[in-house]
Order: structure tokens, then C-alpha cells, then sequence
């Protein structure tokens, strides 16, 4: 199932390119780790680090941006994805036994818990917090013959140690805390511990303790000394 | 309970809704366009099931755009019928491996 599933991955991603929206979009989400193996291509990174579930997050940082009118579930519609409406609100996703995409805004001012309406995409999308800090640093990765925006490693598994500490579900919040010590370890390895550190230094006094918080209860000493050197 | 057992009971709870979603749609689409050819001539009808029986409603003259529309329907309900097996097999696998009784 695992190779279907990174086919129909790739084949969305393709259409996304050819639709000429990819590039306002960024991958967030447990695919990220998948795709890092671009990155950490010279190191013994393994994508394996995480359980990479059916969700494909698609964060679209600047929606104002998007110029271009294309309808994604018509554009996906012959893979086979089903539109479904959740919760009361209606929040969009598109479902197939394979993926289960969802796009996400970054949430401004008070926030609400009405969904993001984004008619030019033609589905809506849900606002979280915390996002603009995984937009705030990205890298890119070269898939075929178009490139993936994905949040630098650091600002992932930094924002994963933040938000761990809010899940509601206890294996989640476990799951997102291992894969956010491991990519960690990998950077570290990769000699980008400064990179960690000045990432870390970027995010206000409240997340930096939240961090230092989620670290300790991981008992993690070495990205600690890191963060408080 | 496990990371991954968490993980697999999530992943059970939306294929169970994705279930339910793809049988709506299958249901949604209704008969399909059958040709018969009755001497030099061809005719048309929609086949559709009713209770036990299939019953095959004269459809007249039809345009190659309406032609076009059933053989795009037909393509989306084997696409569907082909994916809600996928759902339901995924139910099976993911019911067995919840089964087990030892944290993951």
C-alpha cells in the first residue's frame, strides 16, 4: 500500500504543479518527514522516524496570493477522492483510501472556528496557531521536474514540540514528540545544531519554555545543552 | 495503549467514514447506459435495478454528449467500486491488527 500511496502523492503534487498552484502551497504534516530524505540525503536519515498517516496537510500561507482558478476537487476527481464535509462547520477534506488531504491558513487576530473559505481552490480550509512558524523558514526539494516547498527541519520539529503539549490524544502527542526529537538528532548529526539554536531564538520567551518543557519531559540532554548553550 | 495503536484506531475511524461516504456516492449513481441492437438498429436504455429485478427504460434517440456523460458515470462507479473494496479490506486489516492484545 505504501508505494500506491507515495504514487498518488506524487501524481497530486504533479497535478498541483501543472495547475501552477504548488508554489503557494507548502506540505506540513507527518509527509514532510517523508520528503526531508531530499534533504538530508547525505546523512542516515531515514523517513521511517515517524508514522506517516493517510493526512496530507497543504498550509497555504498568503491565500490573497493564489491567482490562479483552479477547482481541486474537479482536478482530482478522476483519482478517485470523494469530497467530505466534517464537523459542523463543514470543514473540507478530500478522501481516498490512500490520502486524506486538508489545507490549512495560518489563524490571525482572534480566530474563529469557521472554516477558511478559498473559492478560487473551490474547498475551504481550517485555521490553526502556529502556523506562520512553519512558513517563516522553508527549504526546497527538487520532486522530478518541480520543486516541493516544505518548513525547514528545525522550524518542524521545533513546531512539533510546541503543539505535542496541546494535543488532546495522548499517542498523537507521543508521536508527534519522537518525530520532532528525531529530526532534531538528524540535524544535529548534519552539523545544523546552530541553525536549531537560531531558529529556537527566534520564537518568543512563551514557546521557548514550552520547548525546554517538552524536552525535559523527554529527558532529551543533548538538544537541551543545545538550546541553552 | 501504543503510538501505533492510537495511530491504527484514527486510521480505522476515518476508513469507516470513508465507507460510508463512497457507498452514498456509489448509490448516488443510478443505472447505466445500455446498447441494443434490434435488427440494422440500435437503441437505447438505461439498465437500472429495482428490488430484484433490473429493468431497462427506453431512453429515444440520445446525443453523443449525454453518450459521453454515462460513460464518464460509468468510469466514476467503477472507480468508486474499485476503492470502496480498498476501504473494506483496509476495515478487515486494520480490525485485525486492533485485535492484538499487547501495547505497540
Amino acid at each position: 500500500m505504501e508505494k500506491k500511496q507515495s504514487e498518488l502523492c506524487f501524481e497530486i503534487l504533479r497535478r498541483f504543479n501543472k495547475a501552477g498552484i504548488l508554489k503557494d502551497f507548502i506540505l506540513i504534516g507527518s509527509w514532510c518527514v517523508f520528503f526531508y530524505k531530499e534533504y538530508f540525503s547525505d546523512d542516515s536519515y531515514t523517513d521511517q522516524i515517524t508514522i506517516k498517516t493517510r493526512d496530507i496537510d497543504f498550509l497555504i500561507d498568503n491565500p490573497a496570493k493564489i491567482k490562479q482558478e483552479v477547482n481541486i476537487p474537479e482536478l482530482l476527481e478522476d483519482l478517485g477522492f470523494i469530497i467530505i464535509f466534517k464537523g459542523s462547520k463543514g470543514y473540507i477534506k478530500l478522501e481516498h483510501p490512500y490520502l486524506i488531504l486538508e489545507f490549512l491558513v495560518p489563524e490571525k487576530g482572534k480566530g474563529t472556528d469557521k472554516p477558511h473559505p478559498l473559492p478560487r481552490l473551490g474547498v475551504n480550509a481550517v485555521a490553526l496557531r502556529f502556523l506562520n512558524f512553519l512558513s517563516a523558514n522553508t527549504i526546497k526539494v527538487k520532486i522530478e521536474n518541480f520543486y516541493l516547498t516544505l518548513p525547514h527541519p528545525a522550524n518542524f520539529a521545533l513546531h512539533k514540540l510546541i503543539i505535542f503539549q496541546r494535543r488532546a490524544i495522548k499517542d498523537k502527542s507521543l508521536k508527534d514528540r519522537n518525530a520532532a526529537v528525531e529530526i532534531l538528532k538528524v540535524l544535529i548529526s548534519k552539523g545544523e545544531a546552530d541553525i536549531i539554536k537560531k531558529v529556537f531564538n527566534s520564537l518568543i520567551l512563551k514557546w521557548q519554555k514550552k520547548i525546554i518543557k517538552g524536552l525535559e519531559t523527554a529527558k532529551e540532554e543533548e538538544i537541551l545543552r543545545i538550546l541553552k548553550e | 495503549m501504543g503510538v501505533i495503536k492510537g495511530v491504527l484506531k484514527e486510521e480505522l475511524e476515518n476508513s469507516l467514514d470513508m465507507l460510508k461516504r463512497y457507498q452514498e456516492e456509489v448509490a448516488k449513481i443510478k443505472g447505466c447506459l445500455i446498447r441494443k441492437k434490434i435488427g440494422k438498429n440500435c437503441y437505447y436504455y438505461l439498465a437500472r435495478r429495482q428490488g430484484k429485478k433490473v429493468r431497462f427504460i427506453y431512453k429515444g434517440p440520445i446525443s453523443d454528449e449525454i453518450k459521453k456523460a454515462y460513460a464518464k458515470q460509468r468510469q466514476t462507479l467503477n472507480k468508486y467500486k474499485k476503492l470502496l473494496s480498498h476501504v473494506k479490506k483496509q476495515i478487515k486489516f486494520l480490525r485485525r491488527a486492533l485485535r492484538g492484545k499487547e501495547t505497540v
